[in-house]
């Protein structure tokens, strides 16, 4: 990668602009293999909805280390030039983090957003400055620091994340943004923007915080989420509606943000429940991603399961904001590229072929 | 009244600065009747906090339209001069809502926060400003809009309350201030602040957003809300935090902010519980949390959530949290701290 460390502050203040989106994997219809077609195909969407950047999410379901790797490769690969390819870093343990954080950088992904281990027990926020520290310096990668409740450091603050750590750790060289993982209260999103926003990039990725922290606190980039849920290529109204409030036309902003009220309502209504417990509901974003043009297909377990409930609250709020939900059902089930090759689900098994 | 119609607005200015706080209704242990003691109690003691103002609860619990009016009456008597009284419109009738604006004026009341009537069904938001307007004219009262989910106008807007209609709204003469009622909406809150921040005081009544509210938007008051669950007289921390963050204090209202954020994790739940999502407060509990630092007490008239021992535990954990040592014994809240002072007990067999 020709970028210095030096220089990762400023190439992100430079190209860090805009929405990213989020991609899930792909598999063929029998769950054995990454269908790399699939794959290619999620990240073409996310070009053509206006994204400039797309996170590689392989952490959604089950998959080997070898998997994982492949899926980001492929990724970086479609992406070429045309969008930046950031990597989640929430795996078992630091050594298999930074592992994935070099594959990363070999593989031609910009970014990395860090979360820590799943063995990490700090007793301290010195430990966890520490391991932060490794992680920053093992890879040539712009680094997102993601403060979540997540990890359960609230014995250490009760922000659940100190602030005033985050602010030490946004000094460190190639740290170059934030994403806000503690959404409530607002009172830690205010402290993020004045303690660290003059040193990274500090994004709140909710939508309905925008209207404040756009003009406000000048926020220049949000995510990594499902925002493709509220869009079409044809249409990208979320994208639209943030870089209406990048430069200022707020009257134009809101318009679109009442207008896709009944969505927001919809994906609270789906997503939220799980979300205290820490977990995303990963079938649900991918069924509902298909319903926009994305690829779909099932994930592998373990992940929740999807039910018909489900399915008809996400396609009534489509509609309900002019946008009409893919058909059939069965393509979803085997991911719609493979669906186009003929693939279809095994009706005497229930299973895909 | 201190001010004519036309200086509304300057008035509030000057004095809606800091909290405003929430009295709840007393009665004898028999529920029968209204316990003016145990009411003057809570006034003293919200004068006791610093609050500016102190909102007059008379739609918490059963009570006739004589009561309500008599309940507003005894806090005004024991307020006056040392703290305002605030009257919520959320009457039966548009009627009955003008007959207490009058009744409120003449009691000694300040202002009001405007609700809309439970037999009001508007067919269009012109329908909902004139009853706003013709309100507001009944009355020489200061009048606080509150925009609020309990309305079901999301038919006329998605946000629930169109804030164009709102803007209009805070045109009228003796319209002063806003309540954000729609409060889990930050896109709500930001048009709010944009729309009429210059006309009326906007106020989020949710502290943990006036780390935003505050400093970006220069919100002056909050409130109505039960704020003194957070604090008691020797130590209003809250009014504390509030105040620091007007003036500037970034760094030591948020080391306030966080000091208090183990309680407000625990109280959020009674706030955001099932209840509350049904339009509802939970009256007895608020009551409860008010006795634990230092309120009157005493259990509520039906219709009224019912009060649960694991809702009672966590009032207390709360407060433990904070540093702050709850009341004890609890055979006190039942009948009110006034009464309990006075010899009464639960009756056993009963």
């Amino acid at each position: 990668m020709e970028i210095k460390k030096s220089e990762w502050k400023d190439w992100a203040r430079k190209n860090m602009k805009g929405l990213a989106g989020c991609i899930l994997p792909s598999f063929t219809p029998d769950l054995s293999e990454l269908d790399e077609a699939g794959i290619r195909w999620d990240v073409q969407q996310h070009i053509k909805h206006g994204f400039f950047s797309v996170l590689a999410e392989s952490l959604c379901c089950g998959m080997t280390t070898e998997e994982r790797k492949r899926f980001v490769e492929i990724a970086c690969d479609e992406a070429g030039d045309r969008i930046s390819v950031m990597v989640n870093i929430f795996y078992n343990s630091l050594e298999e983090s930074i592992e994935m954080l070099r594959h990363a950088e070999k593989a031609g992904c910009y970014t990395a957003m860090l979360a820590y281990p799943i063995n990490f027990y700090p007793r301290s926020e010195e430990d966890v400055y520490q391991a932060t520290k490794m992680m920053c310096d093992s890879a040539n990668l712009g680094i997102v620091l993601y403060p979540s409740h997540k990890y359960n450091f609230a014995r250490f603050h009760p922000s659940a994340f100190n602030p005033r750590l985050l602010s030490r750790m946004a000094d460190i060289e190639n740290a170059v943004a934030m994403k806000v993982g503690i959404l409530s209260p607002a009172g830690y999103t205010a402290e993020c923007f004045r303690l660290v926003g003059h040193k990274v990039l500090v994004n709140c990725p909710e939508e309905g915080m925008w209207s404040i922290t756009v003009p406000k606190y000048g926020q220049q980039w949000a995510g990594p989420s499902n925002y493709v849920m509220c869009q079409t290529p044809d249409n990208p109204r979320l994208v639209e509606h943030f870089n209406l409030l990048v430069n200022g036309d707020i009257d134009r902003a809101m318009d679109i943000f009442w207008a896709l009220a009944p969505i927001q309502s919809a994906r609270a209504a789906a997503l939220n429940a799980t979300l205290a417990g820490g977990l995303y509901h990963f079938t649900l974003w991918k069924y509902w991603q298909w319903l926009v043009g994305c690829n779909g297909g099932l994930l592998r377990q373990p992940i929740m399961p999807l039910y018909e409930h489900h399915k008809e609250g996400i396609k009534a709020a489509l509609k309900a904001v002019g946008i009409t939900p893919r058909e059939p059902e069965e393509e979803f089930y085997v991911g719609r590229v493979n669906y186009s090759k003929g693939a279809r689900l095994k009706v005497q098994s229930g299973q895909a072929v | 009244m201190e001010f004519t119609k036309s200086e509304a607005k300057q008035w509030a200015r000057t004095h809606f600065k800091g909290l405003e706080n929430v009295v709840l209704p007393s009665f004898t242990p028999d529920l029968s009747e209204l316990d003016e003691e145990g009411i003057r109690h809570d006034v003293r003691y919200n004068i006791e906090q610093g609050f500016f103002s102190v909102l007059c609860a008379i739609e918490s619990c059963g009570m006739t339209f004589e009561e309500q009016k008599h309940f507003l009456e005894i806090a005004a008597d024991e307020a006056r001069g040392k703290i305002l009284v605030s009257v919520p419109l959320l009457c039966d009738t548009i009627e009955q809502s003008i007959e207490m604006l009058h009744h409120a004026e003449r009691v000694g009341c300040a202002h009001a926060l405007l609700g809309y009537a439970a037999t009001f069904h508007p067919e269009s938001e012109e329908a909902i400003y004139r009853v706003t307007r013709k309100i507001c004219d009944s009355t020489n009262l200061a009048t606080v809009i509150y925009p609020s989910h309990t309305f079901d106008f999301g038919k006329f807007h998605p946000s629930k309350f169109n804030p164009s209609l709102l803007s209009r709204m805070a045109d009228i003469e003796n319209v002063v201030a806003m309540k954000i009622g729609i409060i889990d909406s930050p896109g709500f809150t930001a048009e709010c602040f944009r729309l009429m921040g210059d006309k009326i005081l906007v106020n989020h009544p949710d502290d943990s957003n006036w780390p935003i509210t505050i400093p970006q938007y220069g919100q002056q008051w909050a409130g109505a809300t039960n704020y003194d669950v957070y604090q008691s007289p020797d130590n209003p921390r809250l009014i504390e935090c509030f105040n620091l963050f007007v003036n500037g204090e970034f760094d030591r209202a948020m080391a306030l902010h966080w000091e208090l954020t183990p309680a407000r994790n625990l109280l959020r739940e009674q706030t955001t519980s099932k209840i509350a999502g049904g339009g509802l407060r939970h009256t007895n509990l608020f009551k409860y949390d008010q006795w634990l630092v230092g309120g009157n007490g005493g259990i509520v008239r039906p219709p009224a959530a019912k009060l649960y021992e694991h809702e009672k535990a966590s009032a207390r954990a709360a407060l433990r949290s904070i540093g702050i040592t709850p009341r004890e014994p609890d055979d006190e809240f039942y009948v009110g701290r006034v009464n309990y002072a006075r010899g009464m007990r639960l009756k056993p067999e009963t």
